[in-house]
């Protein structure tokens, strides 16, 4: 009588072990296609910082010395790499294509943020006086770039001062004649 | 139990009936716990599928952190390097007795490892304190050891340090001297005017560039690109900057990049306060009490001409003589003194000759090769030679090392002159004359320099290099005119009879010689304000000459006009025109030469065997 029974016991059992396993996997499965796509996505806010900050150092300190970076011309709100325009602020999409909507104010490139915007840079730079006044080109100018992922909601995630959340910070140095 | 029944039964074909059950019980006792195995082997396959792909993912973002983790200390190693650049750039030369404002001690630089700079870089640093913490040093690129001196070429290496991740570059770098970027700036205006044959400008090795217009007038081609040259075209510094006719095609071959901001350059007081390290303006106008604090005897006037050179027959120098009283102007009353004549031509010579370190180190010549001259005015048979011991090394008892000339003109207090301390700028740096101002174009006609003679191969043999810079501090232009055909005056080893400026150095085959020009070697710098207004301070002006070709070498100033057919070359015999080897030459900048790599963090000190090359081999 019992043998029969203890087939389907058997079968009780082995599913109960398929799908608790099969639950945490699929968790665990779900944990890791989540946490690739944050590391895809941490990876292209990095890429933004790097294209940003290089695109800085490939103009060279007395290209973007701080007086230059005035409000973009008309039309020019996607910088180029030639245009000495290089905006405060500005965003990205996926494939790390800047896109329209960047600005010098901060308000102004919030007010004007693409539906495909996937990273937010914000782009700072200060100006040491080491040179003074005989030698204004002979000065420092720190160059730091901050990348923000924009969430699929297209919200910019902010802390509890209200600033966007930084994903990664780059920064460096540049003066005339170095690299 | 009906079974069993069955079973009990003893015929035969119930038995083997009997048997078929028993198989397939034991076969299903056989199959007992198999759901179970089946069940725990495919959470087993399926645990392993998702350890292989979870130990991907960590993977995947461990590399992305890496490189995160990895960029930010190589960018750092940069930025520390390029606060050492920038501190050699400001550095004060070795030895200074004062600082000069603006500029850092010598012996604050990090110069080897054990001496680096190390800690963050703050704000008061870079503009922007960055993270982590950084260490550079600099020493001599001839043995990466030594201690490193301006303007020497260097060797850098520079560390960067943060969350924990070390990276370390390594690069060459080397000065840039004041003629070295542009071969023609003017701040205000650069104008090209052809001649009536519509000859005009060529140029060859280096930029030409403006704050505010280039312009052309009467015929095409009024500037073009000389054959085998480097011509690097046109820089625009700032919004407002402008190449004139440009759509009518007269740049189109030109590379025109516009610079962000105009294009800042160091003043003349700048220039003379990194030479005499603070105590230009001051100093000079004290020394000058004993008018203009010239090396008097190193100025002298032609008395008696060489005699002719009948081919390889001894030869006979010409005789020079030295004022009777300092000199502080070269004008008519100076070059009447001499009254020679050379291949049947009437002149007037006047010579001034640097001293050079060997036998005359910095500490007996204060004066540093500076001549200053409140007004420079010559006339059509007039030639001044600028003689600056030639470097050949085969050549002694000639100088081993040469040295520049720097003439300085200023001292009239013209009613143009700009920058802060008079009506429309500062107080000459040397007093005024105490005759009348003097009014037009400071004008310079002939030029002549020193060369060294094969007598045996009649062919020049070696070359004054064009270490002389011209610096008008006055609120007139200062013109380039010459006026002598250097054919009908020249050193011509081949033909008998020719007639040199023979000087009385005549060692073994080679005869010291001077020869006209006819060009302005070396740099004429008319900078005299960090935004000269639209006046004629500082402008400079080179006019060509019909039946010869003039030279220039390098011209920076408020206008520069370009007249006729004229040869810019930013280099001499491709050699660069100030020569790296004297101290006191100022320095623009150091830069990044070649040879940038990625070291070994923990191999910097030696042997620095290189991980990465991303320069130059």
């Amino acid at each position: 009588m019992s043998r029969p029974g203890l087939t389907l016991i058997e079968l009780l059992v082995a599913s109960l072990i398929l799908v608790v396993s099969l639950t945490g996997m699929i968790s665990v499965w779900a944990y890791m296609i989540n946490g690739t796509i944050i590391t895809d996505e941490r990876a292209g806010a990095y890429e933004c910082a790097r294209l940003v900050l290089e695109r800085a150092r490939s103009m060279g300190y007395s290209s973007v010395i701080p007086t230059t970076s005035s409000a973009p011309a008309p039309g020019n709100s996607v910088s180029g790499w030639t245009s000495p325009h290089l905006l405060g602020f500005r965003y990205y999409d996926a494939n790390i294509q800047e896109l329209g909507g960047g600005s010098n104010v901060e308000a102004a490139a919030l007010a004007a943020q693409p539906a495909n915007a996937r990273y937010y840079v914000e782009t700072t730079f200060g100006y040491a006086n080491v040179g003074g006044n005989s030698r204004p080109d002979l000065n420092m100018l720190g160059y730091s770039v901050k990348v923000t992922e924009i969430d699929r909601f297209g919200v910019i995630p902010r802390d509890v001062n209200k600033r966007p959340i930084v994903s990664v910070q780059l920064q460096t140095a540049l003066t005339e004649g170095g690299i | 139990m009906i079974r069993h029944k069955l079973y009990s039964a003893k015929s035969a074909p119930a038995l083997i009936r009997s048997a078929r059950p028993s198989m397939r019980r034991r076969a299903r006792q056989a199959r007992r716990g198999v759901a179970l195995i089946y069940a725990l082997i495919a959470v087993a396959v399926l645990s392993i599928l998702i350890l292989g792909a979870g130990r991907m993912v960590a993977s995947h973002r461990g590399v992305a952190e890496a490189t995160r983790r990895y960029a930010k200390p190589i960018y750092l190693a940069e930025a520390a390097a390029n606060w050492q650049i920038n501190q050699m750039s400001r550095v004060n030369l070795p030895g200074d007795h004062r600082a000069v404002p603006g500029r850092i001690d010598y012996d604050n630089i990090a110069y080897d490892a054990a001496h680096a700079r190390i800690g963050a870089l703050n704000a008061n640093d870079t503009g922007v304190a960055l993270d982590g913490t950084s260490k550079v040093w600099v020493v001599s690129a001839a043995d990466n050891v030594s201690r490193w001196a301006p303007p020497g070429n260097f060797a850098l290496y520079a560390t960067g340090t943060v969350d924990g991740v070390t990276r370390a570059i390594s690069l060459y770098g080397q000065p840039t001297f004041l003629s070295e970027p542009y071969v023609i700036f003017g701040l205000n205006k650069i104008q090209f005017t052809a001649d009536a044959g519509g000859n005009g400008c060529s140029i060859a090795h280096g930029y030409i560039g403006t704050n505010g217009s280039v312009e052309r007038y009467v015929a095409d081609p009024p500037i073009v690109p000389a054959p085998n040259g480097t011509f690097a075209g046109c820089r625009l510094g700032g919004a407002g900057a402008t190449v004139a006719d440009a759509a009518s095609g007269w740049a189109d071959a030109w590379d025109v990049p516009r610079l962000p901001r105009p294009v800042v350059w160091p003043t003349i007081d700048d220039i003379l306060q990194y030479i005499y390290q603070g105590g230009s303006t001051d100093d000079l106008h004290i020394n000058s009490a004993a008018l203009a604090n010239n090396d008097n005897d190193r100025i002298e006037y032609m008395v008696t001409p060489a005699v002719a050179r009948p081919g390889n027959a001894p030869k006979h120098g010409a005789a020079y003589q030295r004022f009777a009283q300092p000199v502080t102007q070269l004008t008519d009353a100076e070059f009447s003194k001499s009254n020679v004549t050379i291949n049947g031509v009437p002149m007037r010579v006047i010579k001034i000759t640097a001293r050079h370190r060997p036998d005359d180190p910095d500490t007996n010549n204060p004066q540093k090769n500076l001549y200053c001259f409140h007004d420079i005015q010559m006339g059509p048979n007039d030639v001044l030679i600028l003689d600056i011991p030639l470097t050949n090394s085969g050549m002694q008892p000639i100088d081993t090392v040469a040295t520049s000339i720097r003439i300085l003109i200023d001292g009239n207090p013209e009613a143009t002159q700009i920058g802060p301390g008079g009506t429309n700028g500062p107080a000459p740096i040397l007093p005024p004359p105490g005759g009348p101002s003097v009014n037009g174009h400071i004008t310079i006609t002939n030029l002549a320099y020193s060369q060294v003679v094969d007598d045996n191969k009649f062919k020049v043999h070696d070359q004054q290099e064009p270490g002389i810079i011209w610096l008008n501090n006055t609120g007139r232009a200062i013109e380039f005119s010459p006026t002598l055909n250097p054919a009908n005056v020249k050193v011509d080893a081949t033909t008998p009879g020719s007639v040199d400026f023979y000087t009385v150095n005549n060692f073994g085959n080679y005869t010291y010689a001077y020869v006209l020009g006819p060009g302005m070697r070396g740099l004429a710098y008319g900078v005299n304000a960090l935004s000269a207004p639209n006046n004629s301070a500082g402008d400079i002006i080179v006019t060509g000459a019909p039946n010869f070709n003039v030279q220039a070498n390098a011209l920076i100033g408020n206008h520069v006009y370009i007249n006729g057919k004229v040869a810019v070359d930013g280099r001499f015999n491709g050699n660069a025109l100030e020569p790296p080897s004297n101290l006191n030459n100022y320095v623009l900048y150091y830069r990044l030469s070649n040879n940038y790599q990625e070291v070994e963090p923990t191999d910097l000190t030696l042997p620095r065997q290189p991980l990465y090359n991303y320069g130059a081999p």
